[in-house]
């Protein structure tokens, strides 16, 4: 009985303590969201964010190298009003290294204004700026280029192809460019490849997958550069990758107890940035994601161990083991394809630094036309193709589970998402990429079976 | 015979019984922790799309943690841009049950912090994000999370360092409406506006994250009593996308202002049918009693003691607006002042200073008024409800002449700060 | 006999399941619903209109005519590319509770529409509404709803809410002269998903509380307690085993009853204020594996000394209970009683958790505080009757005449299956915490 008195003595203590402590005021439940203040929730920054980065050695123009940087994920072009645009605030940055140090020795700089309200009179054309830095020093070599506008459909945007083919310009610097809405050139089952990697068809290498990404358009900013300002006569390999970058803006600079100071932008801060494709989908865990976007690739050192331990085998070793083991640790052969080149066989090393780039081999001659490469690049035996360089063909998501499967350790096995091609065949002149579905008629993420 | 069938029957029931008592024990049955596999960034497309296509992936795959965590967020999103509440109810759903598989999720334990904002959590939501940022410091939306929190609990100073964190970490339309809404407190008008035209320029091609910055932007100006460059922002805003509630209410201070009061009914109306807000409705009986229908105003404020008992039965504690409205409308104003103190108490936030500021002084209490009015101020912020309700405390103190400047700097700031209190305004500094 | 059917009907009792209403779409939604059939050789279209607490109440007063002649006029109907006219013939309105207690409106009304000679191509929009938020459902024919006609909203976390407000196809007419469908009467036109939230929450929120709406709130609350009892846990196997094993008395039963309501409002009460003064380092949802850790952890103890004292008994008795009994009175004492109580009522329950902090937000932290002392007696209440009814039970199956042996047995099983309990339930926490 005495036990139960001190429970109740205890309980009308906490009582009184509760009580008092119940004028502190508590914890309000459910509300709508009606503070005014409460900015959108906007995990991604799509008008900066980088899809996709290609780089190859033109077919029709072999003295050139063609560089895609492709923005803008999901542009659905049906779901109107379509108006993707550039930011005009964010700087769209293509890079190239030269020597394998991992820092840049050739820099393109974009920098996009809106021509007009955008959302008043649907105009989606804007006007750029691009600017090249060599080394140290800077210049601006092409003002006042136009972008072509979005396909918006016949009637806005009427005889759209020869309005996009307008959207191709020289530099002073020898090279061609465009900007723009182009359909987007990747191609891929991302629900079944991205999603438990399930693999459709037995092993997924006869076809047979819905391209997710049919339908859907991306803005690319390409470049068409003179293939001896990349060359560096030594190796003839040259390093790519692409970025963008927004300015900083913070609360003051001076303490804040009142003081106006309106900061100017001189400060940029990267937040996106590609080289191999799928790196930041596949290889670095959540928590990593912003960091790597920050990073410049001559710091990739800090992720090695993503590379060499992909959790992509660790799950294919789960979810396959009749088709395994697929080895988890100490992939040196994915760390070097990745971050320093193919040393054997000699494809395109670059030397010990470790860095994520595209490695194109310029002294490899492209194999076919556009479009016509095998779509299994390296592994399938065409030496023009991923990961020496990119091209639009390549098959990323095949190449890339076979190789975390085990391809160039001698344990290769037929994987695949079963989507071979893009769903719109490529142009085989720059700028390649075919026109956009317009918002007009489309036929977004539908696809043969 | 019988007393065997007896036991069986006994040893059966007691079994059955025994086995469902301790199915108790096994609750939500054990989940195989899938290796978290990534989606591809190209999927954050538009709401309306990507939601089935999340649900469908979250079905083959029901303890995938990050398909969980990606549809949470865009249900919030969803739920934000149709105003429909439910959307945050399965959003709250489905992040606590990836966080169930996974605690240490940084999508889930970022979205819930997201939630508990947008539901006036600050304190809960204050953990949540602090947890995110601990979970990973390189990541910049945490610390939004952080920084959303403290300035409602009125920690500026550490508010403002969060934020600056965020914009160093990652610059995105989430750090400059941030940044944006900072300067504004401080008083800094022209960097809060600049600041903001970054934000929309980030927005390119996203719709409702454009119209928000846009109406953001037009309440700036409306603020500063720049009338037609905030009904310009709201006008973009409703291009960009038609129907968006906050643009028509900001519309319908528009055209009061303007003297259309018709015209401003029928914004706020339309405003109201599509999500009643509390501020919402106040504003549209406000209007209706300015243009003489006392008794479609009645049906206005009788509607908010609807809303309220609604809150109240889904156990939400009344918030800022309701004792803002009590105190403005002299609605039984000593329990407002009470609802105003546990208000403030909730949110000491320079709002919830103005707001006890107000009450105090309607009700009397004059130096204690005061006090809270130079707290509600502290900041420089150039807001002319507060620089009002500063005039009315100097009135309470029987200080006319220095009411007066005070009156006067709240009409020269924004002559139509309210539908209600300007005209007061203007009668007292005259 | 008897007693063995209390027996029964105790067990089925707590297999069912304890449901809980969630209100699953907004205070604001106007949902609408359409059925195109055909009867006979006519076009019908059954339309139902559910409007939330606050469409209701900006409603006002409802004319039922006019609302369904305003509805014949929004939904559009098509045949063979001819719009023709929908005629309400019969309307029927209803008032269902809605939350925060206020009420819904629930109108349903029949609209006619055009014979057809033959099968024809159907084109049906319903722009009633149409910027208003809610459920939009069109269905042909005999198909079923989703929403059981606007009366239950899926709560599934995975499905959002169904916006369909155009419908194609193809109706035949019948050959037979068929009978119109009818709107539903009398009750069926209540909406019984249409109800405020947990009724236990809703205690506090009352608007005013004279004496008797105290009462009955605390009559309630102790409802509520006794029904969440039924629900998995509360450590009803643990107080049920140990009786058992025990042969406990009713008085002990009782005693157990009062030790859980004293340990469950104790540590209502702390979580409470770990939530309040821990809430910038803590979130609640932390503690509960911990709890849950630490009460198995009890568990398996006091199984531990209860087989531990049975085993020592064991060596030092070394009779046979032939024909008779006798209590001997061992395993049974003071302690473990009082560590079987705490351990079923350590672990607070998450709604009495909820209604403590809404009543301190509502600043009715005594009434609160109350509610949560009759939910745990409930609480008691329901574990001590299944105890008790355990208790009876065994007092049948000594009646009948079991062997001796498996009696004796009883209290070694009863306290292994209090360890098992509490393994599973340590086990089970084990990976959350930490």
């Amino acid at each position: 009985m005495r036990k139960l008195a001190v429970l109740v003595l205890a309980a009308a203590a906490l009582g009184a303590l509760f009580a008092a402590l119940a004028s502190r005021g508590g914890s309000p439940a459910a509300a709508q969201a009606s503070s005014h203040r409460e900015a959108p929730l906007i995990s991604e920054d799509p008008s900066a964010d980088n899809t996709d980065t290609y780089a190859f050695r033109s077919p029709d123009r072999p003295d050139s190298v063609t560089i895609i940087s492709n923005y803008i994920p999901g542009e659905d072009p049906a779901a109107g009003p379509n108006w993707y645009t550039f930011s005009p605030s964010a700087r769209y940055v293509i890079y190239a290294d030269k020597n394998g140090d991992g820092k840049p020795d050739v820099t393109w700089r974009f920098r996009f204004k809106n021509q007009a309200p955008v959302a008043f009179l649907q105009n989606t054309q804007q006007s750029y700026t691009v600017t090249r830095v060599d080394g140290n020093s800077s210049r601006v070599v092409g003002e006042g280029l136009l972008t072509p506008p979005d396909n918006i459909g016949p009637r806005s945007t009427p005889g759209y192809h020869a309005l996009a083919m307008a959207g191709v310009h020289d530099l002073s610097d020898g090279s061609k460019v465009f900007a723009g809405q182009r359909d987007d050139g990747f191609f891929g089952d991302i629900g079944a490849a991205f999603d438990l990697v399930a693999i459709r068809n037995g092993t997924g290498a006869s076809g047979g997958g819905k391209d997710f990404f049919a339908g859907y358009a991306v803005h690319t900013v390409s470049l068409q550069v003179p293939l001896s300002q990349l060359d560096n006569g030594s190796n003839h390999i040259v390093g790519v990758w692409s970025a963008s970058e927004r300015p900083v803006v913070k609360v003051t600079l001076a303490k804040w107890r009142g003081r106006k100071v309106l900061q100017k932008e001189t400060e940029w801060q990267q937040v996106s940035r590609l080289g191999n494709p799928l790196i930041n989908e596949l290889l670095i865990p959540t928590q990593l994601k912003d960091k790597w976007n920050a990073s410049d690739p001559n710091k990739d050192k800090q992720f090695e161990q993503y590379y060499s331990s992909p959790i992509l085998a660790k799950l294919l070793n789960q979810l396959y083991p009749q088709f395994g083991p697929f080895q988890e640790n100490n992939r040196t052969d994915l760390v070097s394809v990745l971050l320093t080149g193919l040393k054997e066989p000699n494809l395109n090393f670059t030397g010990n630094t470790l860095a994520d780039e595209i490695r194109l081999n310029l002294a490899i001659a492209p194999t076919a036309p556009v479009g016509q490469g095998n779509r299994l690049g390296v592994l399938g035996g065409d030496l023009a193709g991923w990961p020496n360089g990119r091209r639009l063909e390549d098959d990323v998501i095949d190449i890339a589970e076979r190789a975390v499967g085990g391809a160039l350790i001698g344990h290769s096995l037929p994987l695949g998402d079963g989507v071979n091609a893009n769903d719109v065949p490529y142009m085989t002149s720059f700028p390649y990429q075919a026109d956009p579905f317009s918002g007009y008629d489309n036929t977004k993420g539908l696809q043969q079976p | 015979m019988a007393a065997k069938r007896l036991i069986f029957g006994g040893l059966a029931a007691g079994a059955t019984a025994a086995a469902l008592l301790l199915g108790g024990v096994l609750t939500d049955g054990s989940a195989q922790e899938a290796a978290r596999v990534p989606v591809a960034s190209a999927i954050v497309a538009s709401g309306s799309a990507l939601i089935p296509q999340l649900q469908q992936q979250v079905r083959a795959n029901p303890t995938g943690v990050v398909g969980l965590g990606l549809l949470g967020l865009a249900y919030q999103q969803r739920a934000r841009e149709t105003g429909d509440p439910s959307y945050y109810t399965k959003s709250e759903g489905v992040l606590h049950r990836a966080l169930r598989y996974s605690p240490d999720d940084l999508v889930a334990t970022g979205g819930l912090g997201a939630l508990a904002l947008s539901r006036h959590r600050f304190r809960e939501a204050l953990t949540l994000g602090q947890r995110a940022v601990a979970l990973s410091p390189s990541t910049a939306r945490g610390y939004g999370i952080v920084g959303d929190a403290l300035v409602e609990l009125g920690r500026y100073r550490e508010a403002f360092a969060a934020f600056d964190r965020m914009a160093s970490l990652k610059p995105s339309l989430s750090s400059y409406a941030r940044v944006s809404y900072a300067r504004e407190l401080l008083g800094d008008v022209g960097g809060a506006a600049h600041a903001m035209r970054l934000a929309i320029d980030a927005a390119a091609g996203q719709p409702e994250a454009l119209a928000w910055s846009q109406t953001q932007l037009g309440k700036l100006f409306w603020s500063q009593g720049r009338v037609a460059a905030s009904e310009r922002q709201y006008r973009s805003a409703l291009a960009v996308r038609p129907g968006y509630v906050y643009a028509f209410d900001g519309l319908a201070q528009v055209e009061a202002a303007r003297g259309r009061i018709r015209s401003a009914i029928a914004y706020e109306q339309r405003a109201v049918d599509a999500i009643p807000l509390l501020q919402f409705v106040a504003s549209l009986g406000d209007l209706e009693r300015l243009a003489g229908n006392e008794n479609a105003a009645r049906r206005q404020y009788a509607l908010i003691g609807a809303i309220r008992r609604l809150l109240r039965a889904n156990g939400v504690r009344t918030d800022l607006e309701t004792a803002l409205f009590d105190v403005d409308h002299a609605v039984r104003l000593p329990r407002a002042l009470s609802l105003a103190r546990a208000a403030r108490a909730e949110r000491p936030s320079i709002d919830g200073d103005d707001v006890l500021a107000w009450a105090l002084a309607r009700t009397g209490h004059c130096s204690e008024a005061l006090h809270y009015s130079k707290r509600s101020l502290r900041l420089g912020t150039h807001d002319a409800v507060k620089f009002f309700h500063r005039g009315m405390v100097e009135r309470c103190l029987g200080n006319s002449a220095v009411a007066k400047t005070w009156f006067r700097r709240a009409l020269a700031l924004n002559p139509h700060f309210s539908v209600l209190w300007a005209p007061v305004a203007v009668r007292y500094s005259a | 006999m008897k007693r063995l059917a209390l027996l029964a009907a105790g067990i089925a009792a707590l297999v069912l399941p304890v449901a809980a209403s969630a209100h699953p779409l907004g205070n604001f939604t106007v949902n609408r619903f359409s059925r195109i059939q055909v009867a006979g050789p006519r076009i019908y279209v059954r339309y139902v209109l559910d409007l939330a607490e606050i469409p209701t109440f900006q409603a006002g007063k409802i004319d039922a005519q006019a609302y369904a002649r305003r509805l014949a006029r929004g939904a559009h109907l098509t045949v063979n590319g001819r719009r023709v006219r929908l005629t309400p013939i019969e309307t029927a309105l209803a008032h269902p509770a809605g939350a925060g207690g206020l009420r819904t409106t629930r109108l349903e009304t029949i609209l006619r529409g055009p014979t057809l000679d033959r099968a024809s191509d159907v084109e049906y929009r319903d722009t009633n509404y149409a910027d208003r938020i809610g459920w939009k459902e069109i269905v042909v024919g005999s198909a079923p709803s989703e929403s059981h006609e606007l009366r239950a909203y899926p709560k599934d976390l995975l499905s959002s809410p169904l916006g369909v407000t155009t419908a194609r196809t193809r109706l035949v007419p019948g050959t037979v002269p068929g009978t119109p469908p009818h709107v539903t009467n009398g009750t069926a036109l209540q909406a019984p998903d249409r109800v405020a939230d947990s009724g236990f929450a809703r205690l506090v929120g009352r608007d005013r509380l004279g004496f008797w709406v105290t009462v009955a709130s605390l009559g309630a609350a102790l409802f509520w307690g006794m029904a969440h009892a039924l629900s998995p846990g509360h450590g009803k196997t643990i107080v049920t085993a140990y009786l058992v094993g025990q042969r406990g008395t009713p008085r002990h039963a009782a005693l157990l009853g009062l030790i859980v309501t004293a340990t469950h409002t104790v540590g209502v009460f702390a979580l409470g204020v770990v939530t309040l003064v821990l809430s910038r380092f803590i979130v609640p949802e932390e503690l509960y594996p911990w709890l849950n850790f630490v009460s198995g952890v009890l568990v398996v103890l006091i199984g531990a000394s209860v087989l531990r004292s049975r085993w020592r008994q064991r060596r030092t008795h070394t009779h046979e209970d032939g024909q008779h009994h006798h209590d001997h009175g061992h395993g049974l004492n003071r302690r473990s009683l009082v560590a079987v109580g705490v351990s079923g009522g350590l672990l607070p329950c998450p709604s009495a958790l909820v209604v403590l902090l809404a009543a301190i937000t509502l600043h009715r932290v005594a009434f609160g505080m109350l509610l949560v002392v009759a939910f745990s007696a409930g609480l008691a209440l329901t574990i001590t009757g299944i105890g008790l009814a355990a208790v009876l039970a065994r007092g049948v199956f000594r009646r009948v005449g079991f062997d001796g042996r498996v009696v004796s047995l009883l209290p070694t099983a009863s306290a292994l299956v209090i360890v098992a309990a509490g393994l599973l339930m340590t086990f089970h926490a084990l990976p959350r915490v930490g």
